[in-house]
């Protein structure tokens, strides 16, 4: 069953408010106790709506600078990462595309590892992400030069060299961290599986900007991922050039897919599973879908994280581990109930 | 044709090898951007802190609501300032597997980790982080208008005293620092003393979980020597943590294999999964010198690394030093 009548907005509302209505509970929960009433009259007060004080300057700081920013990234992380994997399936009509394909993901990973094992991610908040973002775009430049050949790219010669690169990435990291010092292999490891808790509002700043704009441009571009899945020559007559277009697209999902990774570490599952869930809800078509996954995305990665800060209090788990335990059951009940939902990619 | 393929091959091959190389050096140990801790400017109060990116923060009076993110520094506040100024330790400094001081850390009412909203709610005038700390948690803090101290893990004996002394600066107890420094100073040169007609020096080798030995610039060299043996990994040449494979134990030849154990009452034998059978031409099978010590002292570096110390000896050269005695 697809509601196919529903219109895009619809569900856009939808989304957009309950994202509103998870957002504020993520704030008011967390590792220490802060009442719900008075997250509230913080966030009022802080968008100069009420001038009433009845909260301790600490719980304000706990709010406004720990929860706040962190809230925001695990939305704009989500985002970012299920848009991207949305276009990624679409692109390659492959249902098990995800936004890491192109090596974006491994690379980072092998970035991040470099500037921890050599002692650069403590020097400035700047450097971690950096060389993160740097890795990721590396890997994803090294995929597209090694795919190219007399000016084309055939997309099963991207996917495979991508496989190759995250390989790659991946021996080199893990040779990394046999070769790094015990308390810091730790903190590699732990960045390795992903997480949100050193998320501040500089990361939130950084993040804006690029992850809104790269997702607006891929948006303008929905009806032509729709062309694109009727074959080329189709595309052609109708005035998509459809070489281009992949190349655009692919682009931009990788950039945003760089910068959220190099903030967040490794989130899995996100991108792969959150754009498939939504096919099932809103259908295949990419104008309903692409703006429903980015929402989608960023509901369930606050969701996970929120999960990730209270199950075993007062330890954190690792935000990969509990998108893969959340997604993926999820995911194969839906793939069993309706599994014909999947096969229009 | 071919012959440009051959060539992309080989190329792809050489700029894989440089990687790997380039790797390798790059994370050889010791580093030299390793994370430096920070810096104290300024005779009592107030004074200034400054951290390794230069940036300062001045610490107005002697503080009063300290916390302690790692275990080291748990140790010497404890040792230091004690429960009605110390708000905070480690949950680590519970755990009698690798604390020390788990008697005198129940009296403290906050066990904290590195949870940036845990922090900020003991409103603490001072927090002690550890120097690999993550710019972006520091960052985080920052923020929030926490005052951090970041902490050096010193690789000597010398270098944790330096620290101890460091602390007391900061805390405004450099009396109670000294007198720690100098009660380390004594026990160490007692040791020494009753070391000194001991002849011999056995060839020790420290080889830990999954195969790592401990060279040159590590606290463990330091307390195979003050305990009267030769670090083994040093005479080789070993800098920093290692990883050694069996035969290079057995090419070694150790005389004594140490490892850490988490286990309080660990005395002998290595875990099973480094009981490999090559180790058992070594010296140190055969005359039964594979000892564990409790974990508790060699992870530390603080004061207590002289208890380790006085234990290993006692392990070495039981019979010469006190023939009653136990580890």
């Amino acid at each position: 069953m697809r509601p196919q009548g529903v219109p895009a907005w619809g569900s856009v509302a939808l989304f957009s408010g309950l994202l509103g209505v998870v957002g504020i509970a993520a704030l008011a929960i967390g590792s220490v106790n802060v009442p719900f009433e008075r997250t509230i009259a913080i966030l009022l007060h802080q968008l100069r709506l009420t001038d009433e004080v009845a909260w301790t300057p600490m719980q304000a700081t706990i709010i406004l600078q720990v929860r706040c920013p962190r809230v925001l990234m695990a939305a704009l992380v989500g985002g970012g990462l299920a848009l991207s994997g949305a276009v990624m399936q679409g692109i390659f009509q492959n249902p098990m595309a995800d936004p890491g394909l192109l090596g974006v993901s491994s690379g980072a990973a092998l970035g991040a590892v470099l500037a921890l094992t050599l002692g650069l991610a403590m020097q400035h908040y700047l450097i971690l992400p950096g060389f993160a973002f740097l890795g990721g775009l590396a890997a994803a430049c090294v995929v597209y030069g090694l795919a190219t050949s007399g000016g084309k790219t055939p997309v099963a010669t991207l996917l495979l060299s991508g496989v190759a690169v995250s390989s790659l990435s991946a021996a080199l990291t893990s040779f990394m961290l046999t070769r790094s010092q015990y308390s810091m292999m730790r903190e590699i490891l732990f960045w390795l599986m992903g997480g949100l808790e050193a998320s501040s509002w500089d990361h939130v700043r950084l993040t804006t900007p690029v992850v809104l704009l790269g997702v607006a441009l891929i948006l303008l571009f929905t009806r032509d991922l729709d062309i694109l899945l009727c074959g080329e020559q189709r595309a052609l007559t109708l005035g998509v050039d459809a070489q281009w277009c992949r190349m655009l697209l692919l682009t931009l999902a990788t950039a945003v897919t760089a910068v959220v990774v190099s903030l967040s570490g490794t989130v899995g599952f996100v991108g792969l599973i959150v754009p498939h869930m939504l096919r099932l809800i809103v259908g295949p078509q990419h104008h309903r879908l692409l703006p429903v996954s980015f929402l989608g995305g960023a509901l369930f990665l606050i969701l996970a994280d929120l999960v990730a800060r209270i199950l075993v209090r007062p330890q954190e788990v690792r935000l990969g581990i509990i998108t893969a335990f959340v997604g993926v059951p999820f995911f194969l009940y839906l793939l069993r109930t309706q599994r014909r939902g999947l096969e229009p990619l | 044709m071919k012959g440009t393929r051959l060539s992309g091959l080989l190329l792809a091959i050489a700029a894989t090898a440089l990687g790997f190389y380039v790797l390798w050096q790059a994370a050889s140990f010791p580093s030299p951007s390793m994370p430096q801790g920070t810096r104290v400017a300024g005779d009592g109060f107030p004074k200034v802190l400054i951290d390794q990116t230069g940036r300062r923060v001045v610490l107005p009076q002697k503080p009063t609501r300290i916390v302690s993110v790692t275990l080291a520094t748990d140790e010497i506040l404890l040792a230091l300032v004690g429960p009605p100024r110390l708000l905070g330790v480690t949950y680590l400094a519970d755990d009698e597997r690798v604390s020390n001081m788990t008697q005198e850390a129940a009296a403290i009412p906050h066990k904290v980790r590195a949870d940036p909203e845990q922090i900020i709610a003991l409103q603490p005038d001072l927090v002690f982080v550890a120097s690999f700390l993550r710019g972006e948690f520091i960052r985080l803090l920052q923020a929030a208008g926490v005052v951090l101290f970041q902490f050096q893990e010193y690789d000597s004996i010398a270098e944790i005293q330096q620290n101890i002394r460091l602390i007391g600066e900061v805390v405004g107890e450099e009396t109670r620092a000294e007198a720690l420094i100098a009660a380390m100073h004594a026990r160490l040169w007692a040791l020494a003393e009753q070391l000194r007609p001991v002849r011999d020096r056995p060839r020790v080798l420290y080889w830990g979980s999954h195969g790592y030995t401990a060279g040159r610039m590590t606290s463990m060299d330091d307390l195979i020597t003050y305990a009267g043996g030769e670090n083994l990994a040093a005479t080789y040449g070993i800098i920093g943590p290692a990883n050694l494979s069996a035969e290079q134990v057995l090419a070694m030849n150790p005389q004594v294999i140490i490892s850490g154990s988490l286990d309080r009452d660990a005395r002998y034998g290595l875990p099973a999964t480094l009981m490999h059978s090559a180790l058992q031409g070594t010296d140190a099978v055969q005359h039964g010198r594979v000892y564990t010590i409790p974990s508790r002292y060699l992870v530390t570096i603080s004061q207590f690394i002289v208890d380790g110390v006085e234990a290993f000896a006692r392990v070495l050269h039981g019979t010469a030093l006190d023939p009653g005695g136990q580890l």
